[in-house]
């Protein structure tokens, strides 16, 4: 009986061993293509994943030892008669002085190793570009201070210049969320009243980014891409961020309520209620509950929310001024900056396609 | 050591039936309370993590909603935390176990011991009490983290019920530990010298001190949120306090907590490898140093849960060594549990079995946990599928696995018969493979840059394949509690009479009948040696040989 269950262990352990041998190989390989760390494409993450490699080496040396122990252990001691009775060894001094010692001394060389990499990626250098960063429960948006530039996702992908040293200054809006790209970095949190910070230098390419701190309810949904471009197409799109803003900024909504709106279009206003401003992720369209109250039904609703209140009024001061009239039972965590992302003309085909609902 | 006579009847009546339960101060009645509770919420909590599998089996909505998924994992880990492993490893089997290993006949408070207990249940039961009220159950995760916990952005109270809950077994959790440090220092039998003490023992009075010490610290914390959410006060609102001020203050209980949940482990595999190798334990006092060693170390290490929060270089250095240092008395323990088995002569019943695979599996979790010591590595590892996978390889493959050999071990104990072997054999394959299956590819996983707490994730990201594996592994391990569920009916028809002493064993509790009577001990044993069971038992066999003579 023990022989069969020790010939057992021998086949599983084989098994794992293979198994092991492919999960290193296959992230490498595979068709898809995920966002792994072992991928990297930067300075920093090259770093990353050499000692990844350096750690795993030394920890697969450690498992073959210890485990191999073991297993040749359960093997070659087995109980081979009823009556077997061992010698009672109680210790050995001198082994247990080798087991502490060994380790210890590995350890000391990794903690060195370690320190040496952290260092290495704190030093900013001074020409680094400033991208500044605040996670919100669910995107992200991303500005840039020299051009006072601000993008949103999932709408817009991050633009940032390859081969140039980048520097990200990292917050939250709301919750702590955390800001990982894989393949370029390790995680930075994002938290609110703090500002985390650090640079990178990225190749030329596109890489999935995502959050990794449990934010709520959509916290899987803040994905978005980063796209490493050479830097004069990197102008080049700035240039063309930069008129949008400049025919934007002529004419936003702002806070204003009384201005007339022209005519809206409910059929654009579904697109922005969806990828355009990504209303949709608070507010369903089937009833569902959400962190938002649903829009179904809404434009029955709407004018009999507040007194006096034309269902346009309501609905333009519950999107440009959200906190003042909050639905009973839900929290104001709705951002209060879309007057000033957003024109009149969208205001207007927004207000239009939720009085349909 | 002293002959041990049956009682034939006890001093204090004890009520019988149900409301002997349920006003019983006998710390057997209590550990067995104890155990049956974990082992129901071990069922819901099982339940939890299967639905969480099936969600993410494969890229888009299967069972649940997202409000459905993070509700699900936020109460799974509560409940295996706080209500599974740390309940049955102390307070089941530390308080069936510790006055019958140390000679005594009760816990020093038997009264504080039944509080301990109703604390524990009613906290659970106050948690679980939140899928009643409106808002639903808290979908904040086990950590809790300000400020997503304030009512701006949970504003359910079902993350009061939360709080409340565990506050509750918190505290049932520190008067426990009082009740064991006191029982422990004044209770052995006489000749029970501290070095004399059985090693599960000395990991309860361990784990008792890191409880004691930490437990206020997460009761303290959970208050102040409480108040922040009910009472105005702004400990942790990011424009007056600080968020990562909770985190600070919730891993300094909830490291420690790691090995309040594993030394007990340790403690029951420190009994069950000598006996099925039928030898003394390797190095009996190197074991106990590091026991002491991980308990103090073990406060030195929380921020390294922080890694990516932008702590300065000196306290991430601090961190990093403080974490790499706690991996050599873990070791020192492998290498001593290795050595207890070599030379022996090893008897593979079902306990046995079940230390091995704590032992391999639990090399596997310390291993990667040295990974995410190494601080710029850990900004790739942390929050990913790699910690899943190495939490569960220590929690799992090390607590859950222990605690399942401590169970069959001490099972003839408990009741006067043994589990099936042929059942407990099944049981710990399907266990072992299901477990393999289902936190192995969660490394790669990691590697491959997949987030934790993650309802779900496009095909794109290639994540699919070890996300079916790890599913189809957590079915297995259903079938295998299944199994052990089974074998619970099976064995007790079959009623295989187990006798006082069923394994050869070496320690106090097997000196007097299965299962003990009221008192424990007719008659308080004295002890001359670390193994007083086996010295009786050999002195039997030389006697019975010189009469044979």
């Amino acid at each position: 009986m023990p022989n069969k269950n020790t010939i057992k262990v021998l086949r599983l352990a084989s098994v794992a061993v293979v198994a092991l041998a492919a999960a290193l190989i296959l992230p490498m390989t595979v068709g898809a293509a995920p966002p792994s760390p072992l991928n990297p494409a930067s300075n920093i993450a090259r770093d990353l994943s050499q000692l990844f490699w350096i750690v795993l080496a030394i920890a697969g040396v450690v498992f073959v030892i210890v485990e191999g122990l073991l297993i040749y252990t359960i093997i070659r001691y087995r109980r081979r008669y009823e009556h077997e009775m061992p010698e009672q060894i109680h210790g050995n001094p001198t082994l247990e002085i080798v087991w502490t010692v060994i380790p210890t001394l590995i350890m000391i060389a990794l903690f060195v190793l370690t320190l040496d990499v952290a260092n290495r990626a704190r030093q900013t250098p001074d020409d680094a570009y400033v991208i500044e960063v605040v996670g919100r429960q669910w995107f992200w948006e991303f500005s840039y201070p020299d051009t006072e530039i601000t993008i949103f996702t999932p709408a817009d992908d991050l633009f940032i210049p390859a081969d140039t040293p980048v520097e990200f200054q990292i917050t939250g809006g709301d919750v702590i969320h955390s800001f990982w790209v894989p393949e370029i970095a390790g995680k930075y949190d994002a938290i609110p009243g703090t500002v985390n910070v650090f640079w990178v230098t990225v190749d030329e390419g596109t890489y999935a980014g995502q959050c990794a701190e449990f934010c709520g309810l959509e916290h899987y949904n803040m994905l978005f891409d980063v796209r490493a471009v050479p830097q004069a197409e990197f102008d080049e799109w700035m240039a063309e961020k930069v008129a949008e803003a400049e025919a934007l900024a002529a004419n936003t909504a702002g806070t204003d309520l009384t201005t007339e709106l022209p005519p809206g279009d409910a059929a654009r206003g579904e697109l922005l209620f969806g990828e355009g401003y990504n209303c949709i992720s608070c507010h369903s369209l089937d009833g569902t509950d959400g962190v938002g109250p649903s829009i179904q039904g809404l434009g029955d609703r709407a004018a009999t929310r507040i007194a006096d209140y034309t269902a346009q009024e309501y609905l333009r001061e519950s999107i440009l001024l959200p906190c003042d009239y909050v639905v009973a039972g839900y929290p104001c965590v709705m951002p209060q900056d879309y007057g000033e992302r957003m024109t009149y003309q969208d205001l207007a085909d927004l207000i239009a396609y939720l009085l349909e609902n | 050591m002293a002959t041990v006579a049956r009682q034939p009847e006890t001093t204090a009546a004890e009520a019988r039936g149900i409301l002997g339960w349920l006003t019983t101060v006998d710390h057997k009645k209590i550990g067995i309370m104890y155990m049956l509770s974990a082992a129901i919420f071990f069922a819901v909590g099982g339940l939890l993590a299967v639905l969480v599998r099936l969600e993410l089996a494969l890229p888009g909505g299967q069972v649940l909603t997202a409000e459905g998924y993070n509700r699900a994992f936020s109460l799974h880990g509560t409940t295996m935390i706080f209500l599974v492993v740390i309940p049955f490893l102390t307070g089941g089997l530390g308080n069936y176990l510790v006055p019958l290993q140390i000679g005594a006949r009760d816990m020093a408070f038997p009264r504080l011991n039944a509080l301990s207990f109703w604390m524990f249940l009613f906290g659970g039961l106050t948690i679980y009490a939140s899928f009643l009220t409106p808002g639903g159950a808290a979908a904040v995760g086990w950590t809790g983290y300000a400020p997503l916990t304030s009512t701006t952005f949970s504003p359910e109270v079902g993350v009061d019920l939360w709080a409340i809950g565990i506050v509750l077994i918190g505290t049932s959790s520190t008067v426990g530990a009082v009740n064991y440090i006191t029982t422990i220092l004044n209770m052995r039998a006489p000749g029970m010298s501290l070095f004399k003490m059985p090693l599960f023992t000395w990991s309860l009075l361990v784990t008792a001190f890191m409880v004691l010490l930490a437990t206020p610290m997460l009761s303290g914390a959970l208050a102040m949120q409480i108040a922040d959410r009910n009472f105005g006060t702004q400990f942790f609102v990011p424009e007056a306090g600080a968020p990562v001020l909770w985190q600070h203050l919730f891993w300094f209980y909830s490291h420690p907590a790691v090995y309040i949940m594993i030394l007990p482990a340790m403690g029951a595999i420190s009994e069950i490898l000598p006996v099925f190798s039928r030898k003394p334990i390797f190095g009996y006092a190197a074991i106990v140093w590091s026991t002491i060693a991980i308990g103090a170390l073990g406060f030195t290490t929380w921020a390294h849960h922080m890694f990516t929060t932008g702590l300065s270089p000196v306290l991430e250095a601090f961190f990093a060594l403080s974490t790499m240092i706690i991996a050599v008395p873990t070791g020192v323990k492998m290498f001593n549990w290795i050595f207890t088995m070599v030379g022996g002569s090893l008897k593979f019943d079902t306990p046995l079995l079940f230390s091995i695979g704590f032992l391999s599996m639990f090399l596997i979790g310390g291993i990667s946990g040295v990974f995410q010591a190494v601080m710029p590595l850990d900004r790739q590892l942390h929050d990913t599928y790699w910690v899943v996978a190495h939490l569960h390889y220590v929690l799992f493959g090390g607590s859950i696995f222990g605690g399942v050999a401590a169970l069959y071990y001490w099972w003839p104990k408990f009741t006067g018969w043994k589990l099936n072997e042929k059942i407990g054999k099944i049981h710990f394959w399907l266990m072992f493979v299901g477990f393999n299956l289902t936190f192995f590819p969660m490394h790669i996983l990691g590697l491959l840059g997949m987030p934790r707490r993650y309802f779900d994730y496009p095909a794109a990201r290639g994540w699919t394949e070890y996300n079916l594996a790890a599913t189809a592994g957590a079915l297995l391990i259903a079938v295998a509690f299944f199994v052990a569920l089974a074998n619970i009916p099976i064995s007790a028809s079959q009623r295989a009479k187990a006798g006082d002493d069923p394994w050869e064993a070496d320690t106090l509790e097997w000196a007097t009948s299965s299962p003990p009577p009221y008192f424990n001990f007719a008659r308080i044993p004295v002890v001359k040696s670390l193994r007083p069971v086996r010295d009786a038992r050999m002195a039997l066999k030389d006697s019975a040989r010189a009469a044979g003579d």
